[in-house]
Formats: structure tokens, sequence, C-alpha cells
């Protein structure tokens, strides 16, 4: 083997350590995230806040404004899809039929708001 | 005479191995990081953040639920969570269109800082001592069947204002000599510490100690046998008549 063949053979096993240590023992951490990328857990915990508030005020307009924070780049930004989501992921994690039931009424809230919300059946 | 060449070690090796290292990292943190698809309210940018720091308070507002903010809020990380809601409670409050959002922040800064406060003054008196409180003065004798111990003496030292409060066990067999190896058990609500007699050889090979916490109660037994309940750090007054944490000094002698 060649000095040249074990220089290109430590350059690889230095590679390979360091992008193992960069991305799985270390990896870059990151403060400045978009809501987009929230946990599905947070998310749903964000719609249930929006939810509770909702409750006090039975003003739609005011959450459909509050759910823009979840709303992601390149997607068509659907505050029915959010509240569903988050019905699902309560329904499937045991929230409380109480927090259920607030997930609930604001999803048929919006509907009503905005019938264009509803997903349209795929063919 | 012909001299042979001298063997160079493998520094290329060495170079070859740094230079991928500096490449990998340069590959992993920067050009190429792994795709974050999932964060945590913490991992936020500052805006996001506030909103998310609103929005628990307003669901705070309709809900009165402060168990449930309070763990809201500390997916956030704030140091100081009162703070960072007062802070932002004042920047809205700045602006006449955000005045609803103003109180909500405030009341849950308000609601959250006395509930704090609450907390911390009850610890602060669990962890004060008082020697006019003598609700837990005096161990209660409660020996099990077969016990082979006998409660001797008690007493409660009281050293100096900064000694934590410990109890003090010495035993002795039926000849009145001190006794290693005796195996004890304090227990409480916390759990169960098995300790035994003769770990500390210079005070006693009948001597054992263990530390007390303030406003728990013990029940001491002796080779498996309960003997004492209701042992609790007790408040006392040293010479100087500071309030301080006494030591409960027990002697145990064999039964003959």
């Amino acid at each position: 083997m060649t000095r040249y063949t074990l220089f290109g053979i430590t350059i690889l096993l230095g590679f390979i350590l360091a992008v193992y240590y960069g991305w799985v023992v270390r990896p870059v951490s990151v403060n400045d995230a978009s809501p987009a990328l929230l946990r599905q857990d947070f998310r749903a915990d964000y719609v249930l806040m929006l939810a509770e508030a909702y409750q006090a005020d039975h003003n739609v307009e005011r959450a459909v404004a509050a759910f823009a924070f979840l709303g992601s780049q390149g997607e068509r930004y659907n505050p029915y899809v959010f509240a569903s989501e988050a019905l699902a992921f309560g329904t499937e994690n045991g929230y409380s039929v109480a927090d259920l039931e607030l997930l609930q009424e604001l999803q048929l809230a919006l509907l009503e708001f905005n019938p264009t919300f509803a997903p349209t059946p795929t063919p | 005479m012909i001299r042979e060449p001298q063997q160079k070690p493998p520094f290329f090796l060495l170079t070859g191995l740094v230079l991928g290292l500096v490449l990998g990292l340069i590959v992993a943190w920067m050009i190429w990081p792994p795709r974050v698809n999932e964060v945590s309210p913490a991992n936020l940018a500052e805006p996001y953040q506030e909103q998310y720091r609103l929005m628990v308070a307003l669901a705070y507002a309709a809900s009165s639920d402060l168990g449930r903010a309070q763990a809201r809020l500390a997916l956030l990380g704030d140091s100081d969570p009162v703070r960072a809601l007062s802070s932002q409670a004042q920047v809205a409050l700045a602006s006449n269109a955000t005045q609803r959002e103003a109180r909500a922040l405030a009341g849950l800064a308000e609601e959250l800082g006395a509930y704090l406060a609450s907390q911390e003054a009850t610890a602060q008196a669990v962890n004060t001592p008082n020697p006019a409180d003598q609700s837990g003065a005096t161990p209660i004798e409660s020996v099990g069947e077969g016990a082979a111990y006998f409660l001797d003496d008690q007493q409660l030292t009281c050293e100096s204002v900064d000694a934590p409060p410990y109890l003090k066990i010495f035993i002795f067999d039926a000849n009145h000599n001190p006794q290693a190896g005796v195996a004890l058990t304090l227990s409480s609500e916390e759990g169960e510490a098995q300790f035994t007699t003769g770990q500390r050889p210079e005070m006693s090979p009948g001597y054992a100690e263990y530390p007390l916490t303030p406003g728990i109660a013990y029940s001491l037994s002796i080779q498996g046998v309960q003997i004492l309940t209701g042992l609790q750090a007790s408040a006392c007054e040293t010479e100087e008549g500071e309030a301080a944490w006494g030591s409960w000094l027990l002697l145990f002698n064999a039964e003959e």
C-alpha cells in the first residue's frame, strides 16, 4: 500500500469520525426555530391553549389569527387542519374529555366561520 | 560503511487524520447540519417564544389552571418565568391594541409570583428551626415484638447554628460494652436508610449517626425490629441563645 493510499484512508477515517461526532454525538443546537418545527405534542398543546382562550371569549377571528403561529412555509395555512390534527393527537394520547370537547368546539367554530377550511375529499 | 536510512515516524498519517476530522466537522456542523424536524418551545426564536408565552397567559386567564400554566411556561426554559411574563406585560401595556394581552400576562405573573413565594415561605418555615415548636420534641418508644435492645436514654444536644440535625446512636451489649456491626434502619416517607454501628470507630465501636431532614418523621429499627417512631429533627437553643437544629442522642442497651 503506497503512502498516498494510506494518507487517503486516514483522511476518510477522520472524516467519518467527525461526521458521526457532529451529527450524532454533538449535533448543532437549534435556538431560533420556527413554530412549524414544533413537535406534535407541543403543537397539539398550543391548539388546546387556543381552544381554552376561545372558550372564554368565543372570538373566532382572534383564534384564526393565533393559528398563524403554527403555519409553515410552503404549506396552505388552514386552522381547521391544525385543530383536527390536535384533536386526533389528543384522542390518541389520552387527553381528558373536557380538553377534547374544547378542541371539538373550536374545530366546529372554525368550520362555521369559514366553510372553505373543510378539507376537500381526494378523488 | 553504509548508513541505513533513518526510519521516520509516519506523521503523514496523523496529518491525514486531522485533515479528515476538520473536514468532517465543517460538513457536519456548517455545510450539512442534521435536519431538525421536532423542536420544543425552548428552541423557538424569541418572537415566537413571546407568542407562546402570551398564549399560555390567555389560556390561564380562561381556565385559571395555574399548574398547567406553570408546566407550559417551564417548556420555554425561562430562568425566571415571573420576570419574563412581567417584562412582556409591560411591553404589551405600552400599546392600546394589546391591553387584553397585557392584563393576561400581568395576571399570570402576579398569580405565579404569589404561588412561588408561598411555596418558598413554606419550605423556609420547614427548614428554619423554631425552638418554640416542640411538636417533634420527643420520639415515641414503640418496641416491636422480639426486640433485643431497649432505649436507655435520650437527649437533644444543641451544638451550633450551622450544624445540621443528626441522629446519633450508641449501642451497648448486655455487658455494657459498645457493640459494632448492629444493623439499623431509618424509615420515612422518603424511603429507607440502612446503616450499622462501628462506621466511626474513633467515636465508639457502638456508634452510628445519620443526618435528619427537618419536617420528616422517621421510625428506627434495630436488627429489623422497630424501636422508635415519630423521630424528628427538633429545634433547640444554643448556649448563645440562638435557634438551631438539635441532634438526637440515643443510648440503647441489649436486653439481658
